[in-house]
């Protein structure tokens, strides 16, 4: 037996789901203190484990302030490095 | 950018071959009110979006809404994967078989291929939020219409799930619909185009 197979299918789908329901729930409710609380709460029962849900990370807030919305978000110029920092650009390809 | 995780959102296990019911389901993988125009529409409206709540939302829901379009197309291919040929002229599926054989591809279940045109992006905050609002809307009575013609109890049980999903989805953009509007001038939301006319004061 597989150690996913020895887990429940609620427990497999379920707390995921949890996580990712509150999470958008939060995003048009970010001041809302006991759906925070409930956030924080589910982190703590991973273990503290940012990515306990792969695709969700979990520990997006600080001090009771919610930070998933924060900018600048990926198709922004602030949110890009120079591609020079990379690449020094003498010679080479 | 995006990563993939191995398992569905909620669990799709279909015992019962059934082509007939998965011709009128792929509409939800590629029909008009469908989960990959769902997902495209969100996450092509982000980028004009002003409000951080709005970015955020339309990336969740749009990701989300990925998700969605993977279990129709694990619906589709469960009701689909031990076909016969008998079964598929006894269940009216023989157009799809001599086009995609047990393939999923998207298409309304009258037959036509996934368009953009079934989609918009306005690049207006209160003119997407409405569409998106709609689209929810549509998707859900799509997925009643599926339950009115469905007795598949394995079927149901996943369609009512995304059915559900669609409410909520519906509730939060209504939700992100009053934000955006919190933040214009009251005595007149549509007095510019927030995300175009970009000097003007949000209220006054």
């Amino acid at each position: 037996m597989t150690e996913r197979t020895a887990v429940s299918c609620c427990e497999r789908y379920g707390r995921p789901f949890a996580a990712w329901d509150l999470r958008l729930y939060l995003d048009t409710h970010p001041d809302d203190c006991q759906a925070l609380a409930m956030f924080a709460q589910m982190y703590a029962e991973q273990g503290g484990d940012c990515y306990a849900f792969r695709g969700i990370k979990m520990c997006d807030w600080e001090d009771g302030i919610w930070h998933h919305l924060d900018g600048p978000w990926p198709w922004e110029p602030e949110a890009n490095c120079k591609v020079d920092a990379l690449y020094s650009g003498k010679g080479g390809r | 950018m995006w990563s993939y995780e191995k398992q569905l959102q909620y669990p799709v296990r279909i015992k019962n071959t059934n082509p007939r019911l998965a011709s009128a389901i792929i509409s939800q993988y590629g029909g008009p009110d469908g989960e990959l125009g769902a997902s495209l529409r969100y996450l092509s409206q982000r980028y004009s979006m002003p409000f951080d709540d709005a970015k955020g939302a339309l990336t969740d829901i749009g990701t989300e809404e990925l998700g969605h379009l993977e279990m129709i197309g694990s619906i589709v291919h469960q009701l689909t994967r031990d076909l016969t040929p008998e079964q598929a002229k006894a269940g009216g599926f023989e157009a799809y078989l001599v086009d995609h054989t047990t393939g999923v591809y998207p298409q309304a279940a009258a037959g036509f291929p996934w368009s953009a045109g079934s989609m918009q992006v306005k690049g207006d905050p209160i003119t997407d939020l409405h569409e998106d609002m709609a689209a929810e809307m549509k998707a859900r009575t799509t997925y009643d219409n599926i339950l009115r013609i469905s007795d598949d109890p394995d079927v149901n049980d996943v369609i009512r799930f995304l059915r559900a999903r669609e409410i909520v989805h519906y509730q939060r953009f209504g939700e992100l619909l009053v934000r955006t509007q919190d933040r214009l001038n009251e005595k007149n939301f549509f007095a510019f185009n927030p995300a175009f006319d970009k000097n003007k004061p949000m209220k006054h």
